[in-house]
């Protein structure tokens, strides 16, 4: 039959390459995969294409980024096109260096700042804005931080403050008023400053530069710090009355630390980013006042927003305090959400700018996230945690590869590299290998993925071929393992866990060949008795979770309907009251639950991206995006 | 890790999973196993760069299939390709037999090719090749007529039907 030598031909094709091999490799080690360019071109012509790609590249860097070293000129990717800002030395810096403050009280300049450190001023920089016809200055300084009492930075590392006016270190008549205009390098001081979030903006008409092309951070305005000077603290004395007169440095440590007391650290609004618009900053060269604020806090549902970027919530283990919601964006910034939909970045701690997250956990009254510099091995890779406003941040083990974490009540279950599992506590202590899990021979992983569940003694995962898979059951207090339920089938299934909850293992079983469709809902006992068929029909099943009694479900390809039923499947499916959308426009494309709340992601063509939150029943849905 | 390396995992899997069977189309299209390999990568790079979110593992698998036959069609139509003769793969070290059957096949038009290697090799009915190429159910069903009435001219037996 040559249609069976056909493929026994194709089958020995298959072993003269070792490109997946290659390919896989270049994945672990997380180096994108890549082309062979050179490969399409004949070898005669190698070394010619070589050469002239090196030329190329000095071509570039000589016309575009020789330039920008030059004249250092700052990347500004945010912000609209017409904008520049550089940094320049020794400006013509006219008038006053200080901003007026918004009149606050004390509790609400605490309030505004959602970081408060102290460190040494280790740089300071001038940058020229221009933006539209207004030319601007600014400073920036680096601080070496050494106490950090709330925000997402860690003691010891430096941060970049951008200041709301210019300052002239080589004046010696500053403005005795002002407490910014006496920051020198070399300095010590205490600041309260606010995260720039995409929408922190300085606006001129249709122009406007994002202050986070800048800066992670900013100072409001001359409240927003206290200097230590000659042995004497500087600061706007009228700001702070319940701070004793002439304090010394303790007494202030003293004084902000109470404050940080009293300040509820979970409901912080970053409403007060000023542009250089203010009337009190004379250094706008022009003395323009066309400048204006934009306000740096998104409400949910204000639909005043038309950003694109996807929203989801990041993973969810275990319950979170009930008060806020952690989610995450498409270009990796992290948000929490208040009750009231308000959203407010989050920036992970993190020891090094190099790190990158690999993953944030919401778990109880901490936020667990891991950090890496990827395509390669860092001594700062490692698992960490937080509180849900940045503060307490540690690293709980050094841990490098490819794993995804799960919690149980006390523990954290880390599954690497696809078949190893690890425990440790939740405070980073008693790090330990469970086991390996079989992943040789006939036993391929294949069903290993993501949906790795656990409870408190026992994780579960799917193991096998396609023919022939099986539940297996890891001990999580000895490592041991042991099939607890098999299923031999010669159909093409895809079995995934859904959730381990109340004795019961949900899961998805779908199939789908030959024109035929079988989509089933089904769950097991933890001891791999009773497994039970829930709901099957003729469509497969996307989006399955299992929250709060109920199992909530998509038919694939029915994009605009969410099912709820109870997880004993006592009453029939219905269908969950969606918020208005256009579902002729926009299909969901994901679904989520976290804390409370489903997050629903919708999209129109692939392209355009929503978020919407509503409480399971459908009702009081908004728009976090 | 989580999100990153949640990624991560799920390209290797889905590298696992379906490297060979993307090798296998591609080559089919480009009758060059370097050139098929680069393809795969191409798609694979899609993948690492978009992370898509796939409604099933049936969508994932057609949604590769379908990227790798759109890349090698790109691939087919560049104009270097159009000025100069890709060189085939040397299938010498294959068994005679196999090599006679998989050259024969190699010589059928490539929309001839792909609807014979989806047929026979993947088992892919016909409505669902014609999803994952593009064309109308009876235009599949036609070519797999026309391919296998080629190979019966060409190979002692040719490829039966079912």
């Amino acid at each position: 039959m040559n249609k069976e030598v056909y493929c026994s031909a194709m089958d020995h094709l298959e072993g003269q390459s070792d490109g997946m091999q290659t390919l896989l490799a270049r994945i672990e080690t997380g180096e994108k995969p890549r082309l062979s360019v050179l490969k399409r071109i004949p070898p005669s012509l190698r070394k010619a294409a070589e050469f002239a790609a090196a030329a190329a590249c000095l071509a570039i860097l000589s016309l575009f980024i020789f330039p920008l070293f030059q004249s250092n000129q700052i990347k500004l990717p945010n912000s609209s096109s017409n904008v520049t800002a550089r940094v320049v030395k020794n400006p013509e810096l006219n008038g006053q260096s200080f901003r007026q403050p918004a009149g606050l009280s004390e509790e609400d300049i605490f309030q505004r700042a959602d970081t408060v450190l102290s460190g040494t001023v280790e740089k300071m920089e001038t940058l020229e804005i221009v933006l539209g016809k207004d030319v601007s200055y600014r400073s920036l300084i680096t601080v070496s931080t050494d106490n950090v009492w709330r925000g997402t930075v860690f003691a010891g590392s430096a941060v970049q403050i951008l200041l709301p006016c210019a300052i002239d270190e080589n004046s010696s008549s500053s403005n005795s008023q002002s407490v910014l205009s006496q920051i020198r390098t070399g300095m010590h001081g205490i600041f309260l400053m606010e995260s720039f979030t995409q929408d922190s903006r300085y606006t001129s008409g249709d122009q406007y530069l994002s202050l986070i092309d800048l800066a992670p951070y900013g100072l409001s305005d001359d409240a927003s710090a206290f200097i230590e000077k000659n042995g004497s603290i500087v600061y706007r004395t009228e700001s702070f009355p319940g701070l004793i007169a002439n304090p010394t440095w303790d007494e202030v440590c003293g004084y902000i630390a109470g404050m940080m007391d009293k300040q509820p650290t979970t409901a912080v609004d970053n409403t007060t980013i000023t542009g250089p618009s203010a009337t009190s900053d004379a250094n706008t060269t022009n003395g323009s006042a066309t400048t204006s604020d934009t306000k740096n806090t998104t409400t949910a549902g204000s639909g005043a927003n038309s950003t694109t970027t996807a929203i989801r919530p990041v993973k969810y283990s275990g319950p979170p305090a009930d008060d806020f919601d952690f989610v995450y964006d498409n270009n990796g910034n992290y948000y929490r959400i208040a009750k009231d939909g308000t959203k407010v970045l989050f920036n992970l701690p993190k020891p090094s700018s190099a790190l990158q997250s690999g993953g944030v956990y919401a778990n109880g009254e901490w936020v667990y996230y891991v950090l890496w510099v990827p395509g390669q091995s860092s001594e700062e890779d490692g698992i960490y945690r937080c509180r849900p406003d940045g503060s307490e941040s540690t690293m709980l083990c050094k841990f490098t590869g490819t794993f995804s974490l799960t919690f149980t009540d006390n523990a954290i279950i880390i599954k690497s590299d696809f078949q190893h599992l690890y425990s440790m506590n939740k405070d980073g202590s008693n790090l330990r290998k469970l086991c390996d899990l079989p992943a040789d021979g006939v036993y391929t992983p294949y069903f290993l993925n993501n949906n790795f569940t656990s409870n408190n003694q026992y994780a579960y995962v799917f193991e096998g071929k396609s023919d022939y898979t099986y539940l297996l059951q890891i001990s999580l207090s000895d490592g041991s393992y042991s099939p607890i339920h098999e299923w031999k089938t010669t159909e093409w299934l895809n079995r995934s866990l859904a959730k381990a909850e109340d004795g019961w293992i949900y899961y998805l079983e779908n199939y789908s060949y030959d024109n035929k469709f079988v989509g089933t809902i089904k769950r097991i006992r933890m001891n791999g008795t009773e497994d039970t068929v829930l709901r099957t029909g003729d469509r497969t099943i996307g989006n399955m979770q299992v929250f709060n009694g109920k199992i909530y479900f998509q038919y694939t390809g029915e994009g605009n309907a969410l099912y709820q039923m109870p997880v004993d499947a006592s009453s029939q499916p219905q269908l969950i009251n969606m918020p208005n959308i256009d579902f002729t426009v926009y299909t969901i494309r994901n679904v989520y639950i976290q804390s409370n709340h489903i997050y629903i992601e919708c999209s129109a063509g692939g392209a355009a991206l929503h978020t919407f939150r509503m409480n399971p029943d459908g009702s009081g849905a908004v728009q976090v995006n | 890790m989580s999100e990153t390396l949640t990624g991560q995992e799920s390209i290797v899997r889905m590298v696992k999973a379906y490297y060979k069977t993307l090798m296998r189309i591609a080559f089919t299209y480009v009758k060059n196993a370097a050139d098929a390999e680069d393809i795969v990568q191409d798609v694979f790079l899609s993948v690492y760069t978009n992370m898509p979110d796939f409604e099933s593992p049936e969508h994932e698998k057609a949604w590769l299939i379908r990227c790798t036959i759109n890349r090698c069609k790109n691939h087919l139509c560049t104009a270097w390709l159009k000025h100069t003769e890709p060189m085939d793969e040397n299938l010498s070290y294959l068994p005679q037999e196999e090599n006679e059957v998989l050259s024969a096949v190699m010589q059928l038009p490539e929309k001839y090719r792909i609807v014979i290697h989806l047929h026979y090799y993947e088992k892919y009915t016909i409505d669902e090749i014609a999803k994952l190429t593009g064309c109308k159910p009876a235009a599949v069903n036609s070519r797999l007529a026309r391919a296998r009435e080629r190979l019966k001219s060409q190979l002692k037996g040719g490829f039966d039907s079912e």
